[in-house]
């Protein structure tokens, strides 16, 4: 009777084991999160005349409305006709999806 | 001359058949050593080290953009994994850091998709809490995050992004209390709230067990129903309901109403395995069946970590119950008493048709 039980309890031991190492398979798969550094992004807002605008106070973020500067730009979101900007506040981080 | 033509054909082939063979193992061994470090904590730590010693050492731009994509791939993933662990598969992927060089082609940034930018130096922490932030905003809740309120959606992010950067440093967990929560509590009052809640939902181990798998149940069933309008109403309720629940297993008393909510789209019950008794599982499966009789479809069985043996021999006793199945297995953060660790299972039962329900009863209660 005890090895028997002994025997299903090293099963369910044995049965958790293998669904942790298929879960730890999971790591496998990834994510792609695509990120610009600031040496690469400068550079090109120059290149594409979007650096001036930014000065200019001319670009606002696509979900709060408020001016875009270098110091709060957090993201760009590439669209059928250009780029949107994001800021970084907390209201437009929410928004990112 | 022909003789020795031909016999240097096949010395040139035979050696290029071995170097191919040996480039190709090469490869294969370089891409299984790159996946440990990819999978494996520890490793991801060793790699951020070495990037950070080659950019302080050589200045090496690129290095220097390597530590800070292993930095971010550490902190978020050390979370994932964690994560991944507690909730449902499918949910939570590794974050892999993909540098845009120029954002100009559609190759390196498609339509729709997002580049968060960092900042080198004195802002990079900033920048590293920023995109743990924008990494759990996107990848929890997939497909149904628009029917999730705000101010919940907002505070179970906030929460995960937390846990991530607090088991890096204090510091960055000061950071993310100075800039990124404060932000969000002055932007929506609610989101405060929230967070709390779920923090101390968190503490109980029902965040991730329960409140997660709950959130996107009701959202899945009712985002194509009249209930659609009503996922916020659920959802608040749901959250007090576990509040309630948490509060009295504190107290040590719990009223016999809060092991289990019907509502309108779910209905699920928990099952909190202790040390046994005399009885073994037979009780657990009585209230199994109690449950069931009372109409609850999901069940949460939570336990301990010392009890983890006992507590599969009640998952596996319950699940040998026709209407039961078990849907998944998952570890838990904390348990029912505020300690690390524990384990979970989920559950569901399933719809027999009268004329397949022919199961011989195996269960410890019958065989009693």
């Amino acid at each position: 009777m005890f090895s028997g039980a002994y025997a299903s309890l090293r099963k369910m031991r044995y049965d958790f084991i293998m669904a942790s190492f298929f879960r730890k398979l999971r790591r496998v798969k990834s994510q792609k999160v695509r990120a610009v550094y600031d040496d690469d992004l400068i550079p090109m807002l120059e290149k594409l005349g979007f650096l001036a605008q930014i000065q200019a106070g001319e670009i606002k973020c696509k979900y709060t409305g408020e001016q875009i500067t270098l110091g709060n730009l957090h993201a760009i979101v590439r669209t059928a006709d250009g780029f949107d900007f994001i800021s970084a506040s907390a209201v437009a981080r929410g928004k990112l999806k | 001359m022909w003789n020795f033509l031909i016999s240097t054909y096949h010395t040139v082939t035979a050696s290029a058949v071995h170097i191919f063979a040996a480039i190709g193992a090469l490869v294969v061994i370089l891409g299984a050593v790159d996946l440990l470090f990819k999978t494996i904590p520890q490793l991801a730590e060793i790699k951020s080290k070495f990037w950070h010693w080659l950019a302080d050492t050589y200045n090496f731009r690129k290095a220097k953009k390597m530590a800070v994509k292993s930095d971010m791939e550490k902190i978020i993933n050390h979370v994932v994994f964690q994560l991944q662990d507690e909730l449902p598969r499918g949910w939570l992927q590794r974050a892999a850091i993909k540098w845009v060089r120029d954002i100009t082609k559609p190759a390196e940034t498609p339509e729709g998709e997002v580049i968060l930018r960092v900042r080198p130096n004195a802002d990079q922490n900033l920048s590293l809490a920023y995109g743990v932030h924008s990494f759990f905003s996107r990848a929890l809740f997939p497909k149904i995050g628009d029917l999730i309120p705000s101010d919940r959606r907002g505070g179970a992010i906030l929460l995960v992004t937390r846990r991530a950067l607090a088991s890096h440093s204090p510091s960055l967990r000061t950071l993310f209390e100075d800039n990124l929560l404060e932000q969000a509590i002055r932007a929506n009052a609610d989101v405060l709230t929230s967070f709390n809640e779920f923090e101390t939902l968190d503490n109980r181990g029902f965040f991730t067990s329960a409140l997660l798998r709950e959130m996107h149940e009701v959202t899945l069933l009712a985002r194509f129903s009249p209930l659609r309008t009503t996922i916020g109403t659920e959802l608040t309720s749901i959250v007090k309901h576990m509040l309630a629940f948490a509060r009295e297993l504190g107290t040590g008393i719990v009223t016999t109403a809060h092991w289990s909510r019907k509502g309108p789209v779910t209905s699920y019950a928990f099952l909190l395995v202790a040390r046994p008794d005399n009885n073994g599982v037979k009780n657990y499966v009585v209230r199994a069946r109690e449950r069931l009789a009372e109409g609850i479809t999901r069940l949460y069985i939570l336990a301990r970590e010392e009890q983890k043996d006992f507590a599969l021999q009640v998952i596996r006793e319950i699940a040998k119950l026709p209407e039961y199945r078990l849907d998944e297995t998952f570890d838990l953060s904390k348990d029912y008493r505020c300690h690390e660790g524990g384990i979970g299972a989920l559950l569901v039962v399933e719809q027999i048709a009268e004329e397949d329900n022919h199961e011989p009863e195996t269960s410890a209660v019958k065989e009693a």
